[in-house]
């Protein structure tokens, strides 16, 4: 029974590819193995654009993924990031086991100045938070502390066996 | 439990008025709000009221309540905030409110449209739907146009919502009160 926020980039068509393959898998799985997990949905541009609040309706995620235009500009990942806390903490039911939020970001800038004390906020109310990216290369100003860095390859997502085993880690909390 | 949020423009442009929409478009729509509320919420007793407005940005001026003195304070106080219009912010925090409440949500956007800034209003429209929240537009103008036009009809389509054109007082009145009302009815 854990909370998911899925936080997109929608500033690419590349990246939003990748996103949603990612994202249609991650839900066949929660759906097999979690259906209890409650999951929404966040896009964002130069600012954040809630679109699916923490629901148990996984198939709405899906069907929202498939509506969503590509806003070209720069991205703000804090903004994205802001509003998924928010949610999380909301509409937090006091049922959930665990705290997620999915956050797919290019590295193409270092994002606003607020988005690490975002990360340290999120780890203070006991929400884990991923970054995917699709590049390798480590821009100097990407720090771990409580930011889990997961590379994805943009070529063959549906083959990427660090897809499979970044679900694993976060479903089963391995 | 009914639930509606108010969501009114206060950009620079209402304060202009419009045939017998005076002295502004804002004065106006405040003192019809400040009527037909009050009636809504006598003729239903399980309506809740909330309210958010936006001109560049939007905010939350108050909460889902059936407190008339609470909701007839806050719309005695409404005025002109600024510059640019952004209903697609103030449709997202409409949502916000109502996100918490059972029953039927809707919004009623009123707006003399010249739509320019923020969240794109069919973006903020999917995130309405996927939360059952129906959105009316009561638009203080002659005609629609363009983008306004395009993006008003694709939201009520999306929200199942209705679109009143509203260029006189009277007009504006009526369309509140069926938009009001019409969360009753269609029970």
């Amino acid at each position: 029974m854990d909370d998911i926020v899925f936080v997109i980039d929608i500033t690419h068509p590349g990246i939003v590819s990748l996103e949603t393959s990612f994202i249609k898998r991650m839900i066949e799985r929660l759906k097999e193995n979690e259906p209890y997990s409650r999951v929404g949905l966040v896009a964002y541009s130069n600012r954040a654009l809630p679109l699916v609040d923490l629901c148990y309706d996984k198939t709405l995620v899906v069907k929202t993924l498939k509506e969503i235009p590509i806003l070209q500009s720069t991205p703000k990942p804090e903004t994205g990031l802001y509003e998924a806390i928010d949610m999380l903490y909301e509409l937090d039911d006091k049922l959930c086991m665990k705290k997620h939020i999915l956050l797919w970001y290019r590295l193409t800038n270092k994002p606003g100045k607020h988005f690490f004390e975002l990360v340290d906020l999120a780890s203070i109310e006991g929400i884990r938070v991923y970054l995917f990216t699709p590049f390798k290369r480590r821009p100097k100003w990407l720090k771990n502390g409580n930011l889990k860095v997961v590379y994805l390859s943009e070529s063959k997502p549906g083959k990427n066996k660090s897809i499979d085993k970044t679900i694993n880690e976060i479903i089963e909390g391995g | 439990m009914n639930n509606i949020v108010l969501v009114i423009d206060v950009s620079l442009s209402m304060k202009r008025s419009l045939n017998d929409l005076i002295p502004s478009k804002i004065s106006a729509v405040k003192d019809a709000l400040l009527f037909i509320v009050r009636r809504a919420m006598d003729r239903n007793n399980s309506l809740k009221i909330g309210g958010v407005v936006f001109y560049g940005r939007s905010v939350p001026i108050l909460p889902l309540t059936r407190n008339k003195n609470i909701i007839t304070n806050t719309l005695s106080r409404l005025r002109v905030l600024g510059e640019g219009s952004a209903p697609g912010d103030g449709l997202v925090e409409a949502v916000k409110l109502l996100r918490r409440s059972y029953g039927r949500k809707k919004a009623v956007i009123i707006t003399d449209a010249e739509f320019n800034e923020g969240i794109p209003l069919d973006i903020a429209a999917i995130y309405a739907s996927n939360h059952g929240v129906e959105t009316d537009f009561i638009v203080l103008s002659e005609q629609l146009k363009g983008d306004d036009l395009y993006l008003i009809d694709k939201t009520i389509r999306l929200c199942r919502g209705r679109k009143y054109l509203t260029p006189s007082r009277n007009e504006f009145i009526k369309a509140l009160y069926a938009s009001l009302n019409s969360i009753e009815r269609e029970l």
